[in-house]
């Protein structure tokens, strides 16, 4: 794995379409940002270095849209085919926002929250990674 | 619905309002400056540079015309920076307002036009506005022992307030659309439906059919057109305008992060940020506010504005709604205008419509609505923008 890369958004996508979840440590404070940030915004110094996540969490909000983006739309989702995003809270602490997979059948969108979750990645093409979590 | 009027048009009618509503009058000619909040109009209506337009419209040209740009906290952010303008002595009489023009975009266009305001990780990860709002719901609901009948409350709260409000969008109660639902099904000859209160049509999934879990229809607020504008004058010169001016007590703004960083996902750190530099500056406690105007775009949002602006405890919203504290008789009216969810929202113009509704209360000049008790003398009004990263709070008081 290349970790010779900027701490940027792109950085982040490209690890994705690689199936990495990265991130960027604080060396100063020590805090673990997904995604990563070239600033630390405690600090403000620049010394970073990446960190992959293991990968395991816990969903800590969830909803399921009926009424999705024009994007999601094309590819079939709302309606009767409902759309799944949420929170993660991830092991090592922080909070990743992902599509949540496994959970259309919850009408509610409340009993998946608290359950143990593991990542996943979709690919639509090579351009677009999507981070996906899905109940362990 | 105003398929005739533009965004000029919009922010004429409100100045017309305004000329009205100064007791003393005024002439424009004596106006110094524009600031005024806009979200989407580079995007709904393809025509980003409003200053000098409305600026033209009003007869002001060449008095300076600034846009604030803070999502649905615009108009917020254009009234602190009129207020800091007056404040430095520069100007005297500032003009401070707000204008959208959405409704000519069908839904799914509003919605990507809205979803500007989002944090790009949440775009990638699916979410839209609602979407945002209800994982946020989930969170409250789960940390707090809350569910969807605390929402409903709030729903029909802000119904029954704008049924009282001859400017509000959605001007009905749940109570009297449901009994027109019910009378026109009736009417085309279908069976009548059985709802036997309006809990009861809000939980109909065919009534109100769901559009981010747990949000159904009735939790969001309207695509709205509309505008609204407020004079604002220095303190030395305001008894030429009125005998009863109000003043601006406190102001506030904060930033804040997206779910994945927020501190909490049940808290807006920048509801948190402005309420404590306005109630510093005012001098004043959230126990002293006596109703307030919050950014109740979705009814979530409401029961956790309420708590961060400190009016009741953390995870208490839910509850002290529940027992009709928000209401127009309780103890702390939230929203007496029927807020964004029927009152409508208009983006851009929210914040200072927002301001309008706690001038015309703590003049009296409420209607139907009105607050009772001589003693009304501070409210305030509350906007966000965006997951939370934009919020302004302002604390107007009566001068007399």
């Amino acid at each position: 794995m290349n970790l010779e890369r900027p701490f940027t958004d792109r950085s982040y996508a490209a690890f994705l379409s690689e199936e990495q979840l990265m991130g960027s440590r604080c060396q100063d404070c020590n805090q673990l940002f997904i995604p990563p940030r070239g600033l630390c915004p405690n600090c403000h110094t620049e010394n970073l270095d990446w960190e992959q996540a293991c990968g395991r969490g816990r969903l800590v909000a969830l909803t399921r849209m009926a009424m999705v983006s024009p994007a999601l739309a094309e590819e079939g989702y709302g309606g009767a085919r409902p759309y799944c995003s949420g929170v993660i809270q991830l092991d090592e602490g922080p909070r990743v926002v992902a599509r949540i997979a496994g959970t259309e059948d919850d009408e509610t969108g409340q009993d998946g929250i608290g359950q143990a979750m593991q990542v996943g990645f979709e690919h639509l093409d090579r351009e677009t990674p999507r981070l996906v979590f899905r109940p362990v | 619905m105003f398929p005739e009027m533009d965004s000029k048009d919009f922010f004429l009618e409100a100045f017309a309002d305004l000329r009205d509503s100064v007791d003393a009058g005024f002439d424009p000619a004596d106006i110094e400056a524009l600031y005024f909040g806009n979200f989407t109009n580079d995007f709904f209506v393809g025509q980003s540079h409003w200053g000098a337009i409305l600026s033209d419209a009003l007869g002001l040209v060449p008095a300076p015309s600034t846009r604030t740009e803070g999502a649905c906290a615009s108009s917020g952010l254009a009234f602190r920076e009129a207020c800091f303008a007056i404040a430095s002595g520069f100007y005297d009489v500032v003009l401070v307002g707000g204008v959208e023009d959405m409704s000519k975009r069908s839904t799914a266009e509003v919605s990507e036009g809205l979803a500007l305001a989002a944090i790009p990780y949440e775009l990638d990860a699916g979410f839209n506005f609602p979407g945002v709002f209800g994982a946020i719901a989930s969170a409250y609901f789960d940390k707090h022992d809350a569910n969807r009948e605390h929402l409903i409350n709030v729903t029909i709260k802000s119904h029954e307030n704008a049924s009282r409000n001859p400017r509000a969008q959605l001007g009905k109660s749940v109570r009297q659309m449901m009994e027109s639902k019910a009378r026109r099904a009736v009417e085309r000859g279908h069976q009548p439906p059985g709802w036997s209160d309006e809990r009861e049509f809000l939980r109909d999934e065919k009534a109100n059919p769901v559009v981010a879990s747990p949000l159904h229809l009735f939790d969001c607020c309207p695509i709205s057109d509309g505008a609204a504008c407020l004079l604002l004058v220095a303190d030395e010169i305001a008894g030429r305008f009125t005998d009863h001016p109000l003043h601006v007590a406190g102001i506030g703004q904060g930033s804040g992060r997206g779910l994945q960083a927020a501190e909490e996902l049940t808290s807006f750190e920048a509801t948190r940020a402005a309420a404590d530099e306005a109630y510093q500056m005012a001098g004043l406690g959230p126990g002293d506010i006596q109703f307030a105007e919050v950014h109740d775009c979705f009814s979530i949002a409401e029961l956790i504005h309420i708590e961060d602006l400190g009016f009741f405890e953390p995870g208490q919203g839910h509850l002290a709604t529940a027992e009709g504290l928000t209401g127009l008789a309780g103890s702390m009216p939230i929203n007496t205008s029927g807020g964004l969810k029927c009152k409508g929202h208009p983006v851009g113009a929210t914040g200072a419509a927002q301001l309008v509704e706690v001038w015309q209360q703590l003049r009296q000049q409420a209607g139907d609505r009105q607050l009772p008790g001589d003693d009304l003398s501070i409210g305030l009004a509350h906007n966000l923008g965006g997951t939370g990263g934009t919020s302004s709070v302002t604390i107007l008081r009566r001068g007399d």
